[in-house]
């Protein structure tokens, strides 16, 4: 017996010619229009394969399909299926209050009409704002443009600090925070004008003050010429500036995310949450990702190197930039990434389809991690240790994992700090 | 003078009302208190009604100037087609009344939010559709054939793309109610032979043509046909 699929409004259904035999299943409450959304783009989700999976049982063979990206889709899932005609469409869609009806999913055609009516204003809204001036891609701009002036305000630090550093070598070892660093130098200049008002104005702490103070004293550095000093000062003061203008960009990635995405927010932290949607594409294109492609966004190279040499694929991407994955010990780290990156993934189809702020994903998240903290507090053992057989593979090539993780490290440390919401430079 | 009596209420849904000497017309508001585009509000025998205005509403314009047998019914099913922001759909959606409904059909995402803002989810008859107009095939919410295909998208092939939602949507024995802007199919002809071009190929199309009305002085080179699927 052939079956018609005939996707509406409230779920999905298979039925025989003469609209008789119906096997049908309704979508969640709350999720109809997202499942919609991805059976109409050709998406096989499990609801379908699953009715699918019935209407097989219930004596259907073969299964006319309309939209032609889901007719593919169903073919390549294994069931036999051949194109629905226009005309057949229509006589469904001219019925569908009743079919609604039958399936039992409405008690009468009166109920039916305003679920489509509900829907269509959801679904014509979603549309707009699929079609608007996405704000998603305003984020994705301000995102890229912190992680690009981000680079060059480290280079500008690393510069001050290595120059100025001639002149008074000590203070390498007594300010770590970048920020500090250039803010000392633009204010005072020569070492000898460092004063303790001055360093209480910066808010620095007493001991720090004397440390400072007694080193500038006993400094070993050479001595600086005017217009060296000058050089110096001008790159602190516009790495000063440019800090300010970090600070900015960061609060509006902030603030853009939490409101474009509030949920992937929670989960992931707005700059991380951002730079998934930058390297997605969009909110959109995000929220259809699988949470496993989520997991490696980002560690594409080290993805298709996998593919080419059967290499370990990457347990994470931009994810490793989250402080539960990094700082998490080498063998808890693929997991963590695994059920951050699932929550991710409910996070953005929220945030999309329904656009509302969801309570307890982040909790549920933390939970989750909590339990794998305890399951796999000690290493595995040493046979199923992966850097064995990484290495033996590779060749002791040193690999892209390795050196991924050691740059990330380094560039992405501070901006693990602005996720935390401390603000650069520890102040 | 004719007037659309509802069934259930027994009042009339549109009424020719006389103000400052001049024949007005009005619909009996579905949503009480709420205007749509700043018209004015009026009561008549204890009911609330909307002055519909000729010179924003070409529908209302076709009524003064003579339409007869506008065959939108209180409890009918009408297609609309360039909904905009829904000025004429809120009358359209009056005249239906609670029973009736109207698949709005708008493509333009600036008007397309203000109608589903202002009108379409403040009105239960109306089905808000964001789609494309020259794709009739995923409207998926329409569930049923209706009775008027309403056209005023101001395309040059509009007359095509009207036949085409009929074909698809429009019961045997429907009616379409087609919008003409001269200007916008041909800049250049006479705006009469531009309606008899258009007049030719809905009749061509099985179609009988009832009436040819120009707007004017209400809409300068613009007509309204209107016509009854024959075949
Ligand atoms: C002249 S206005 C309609 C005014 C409206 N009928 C009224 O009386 O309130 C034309 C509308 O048709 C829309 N339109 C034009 N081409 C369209 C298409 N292909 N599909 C859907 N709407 C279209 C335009 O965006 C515009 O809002």
């Amino acid at each position: 017996m052939k079956g018609r699929l005939f996707l509406t409004e409230v779920g999905v259904m298979v039925l025989d010619k003469p609209m008789e035999t119906i096997v049908a299943k309704r979508f969640p409450e709350g999720e109809a229009l997202q499942l919609y959304k991805r059976i109409e783009s050709g998406e096989m989700i499990p609801l379908l394969k699953t009715l699918l999976a019935e209407a097989v049982e219930k004596g259907f063979d073969s299964f006319q399909i309309y939209e032609e990206s889901l007719l593919k889709a169903a073919a390549d899932a294994g069931f036999q299926v051949s194109s629905l005609s226009d005309h057949e469409v229509e006589r469904m869609q001219g019925r569908k209050t009743a079919l609604m009806v039958q399936a039992g999913w409405v008690k009468d055609e009166e109920e039916a009409q305003k679920v489509i009516r509900d829907f269509a204003l959801k679904h014509s809204s979603l549309k707009l704002r699929e079609m608007a001036a996405k704000p998603d891609l305003q984020v994705i701009q301000s995102v890229q443009a912190l992680d690009e002036f981000d680079r060059t305000l480290n280079n500008v630090e690393a510069r001050v600090r290595e120059w100025y550093g001639l002149h008074f070598p000590e203070l390498d070892r007594i300010l770590d925070s970048p920020e500090s660093y250039v803010n000392l130098v633009a204010k005072f200049g020569r070492r000898d004008s460092i004063t303790k008002e001055g360093l209480e104005k910066l808010d620095f702490p007493a001991e720090k003050i004397e440390k400072i103070l007694s080193s500038a004293e006993r400094s070993r550095g050479s001595d600086l010429r005017d217009e060296d000093l000058q050089r110096i000062l001008d790159l602190a003061e516009e790495a000063v500036r440019m800090s300010g203008i970090r600070d900015r960009l960061n609060k509006h990635v902030e603030q853009t995310m939490s409101q474009i995405a509030p949920n992937v927010t929670a989960v992931a932290g707005a700059t991380i949450g951002a730079r998934l949607i930058a390297k997605a594409g969009g909110l959109d294109k995000l929220a259809r990702r699988p949470a496993s492609t989520i997991q490696v966004l980002g560690a594409e190279k080290a993805l298709f190197r996998a593919l080419r040499t059967g290499a370990r694929p990457p347990k994470h991407g931009i994810l490793f930039q989250h402080q539960a994955v990094h700082a998490a010990p080498r063998w808890q780290r693929g997991k963590i990434a695994r059920s951050l990156a699932a929550k991710i993934a409910i996070a953005a189809r929220i945030d999309f389809y329904r656009g509302t702020s969801e309570s307890g994903l982040k909790e549920n998240l933390d939970k989750r991690f909590e339990e794998i903290r305890q399951k796999y507090s000690e290493p595995p053992a040493p046979t199923a240790q992966p850097r064995f057989e990484r290495e033996e593979r590779r060749g002791g090539r040193g690999g892209e994992r390795r050196w991924q993780g050691g740059r990330n490290k380094r560039r992405w440390g501070r901006q693990g700090e602005a996720q935390k919401g401390q603000g650069r430079g520890r102040r | 003078m004719e007037e659309t009596r509802g069934a259930g209420a027994g009042k009339a849904r549109l009424r020719r009302v006389k103000a400052e000497g001049e024949d007005k017309l009005a619909t009996l508001n579905l949503t009480p208190g709420l205007k749509v585009y700043g018209e004015r509000l009026i009561e008549v025998d204890a009911a609330e009604y909307r002055m519909w205005d000729p010179v924003r509403s070409k529908l209302a314009a076709a009524l003064l100037k003579g339409l007869k047998n506008l065959p939108i019914h209180e409890g009918g099913k009408v297609l609309y087609l360039g909904a905009s922001t829904g000025t004429t759909v809120s009358h359209v959606s009056d005249l239906l009344g609670e029973s009736g409904v109207v698949f709005a059909v708008e493509v333009a995402p600036r008007v397309a939010r203000e109608f589903l803002e202002q009108v379409a989810s403040k009105r239960s008859n109306v089905i808000p559709i964001v789609e494309d107009a020259r794709r009739p095939e995923r409207y998926r919410s329409v569930f049923s054939k209706v009775d008027v295909v309403y056209c005023d998208i101001a395309q040059p092939d509009q007359t095509e793309i009207a036949l085409l939602n009929c074909r698809r949507h429009l019961s045997a024995g429907g009616s379409l109610l087609l919008i003409i802007k001269a200007r916008s199919i041909d800049v250049l002809k006479d705006p009469d032979r531009v309606f008899k071009e258009e007049g030719d190929k809905i009749e061509a199309a099985g179609f009988k043509i009832n009436q040819l009305i120009r707007l004017d002085p209400f809409d300068k080179d613009h007509a309204l046909i209107s016509a009854v699927w024959t075949e």
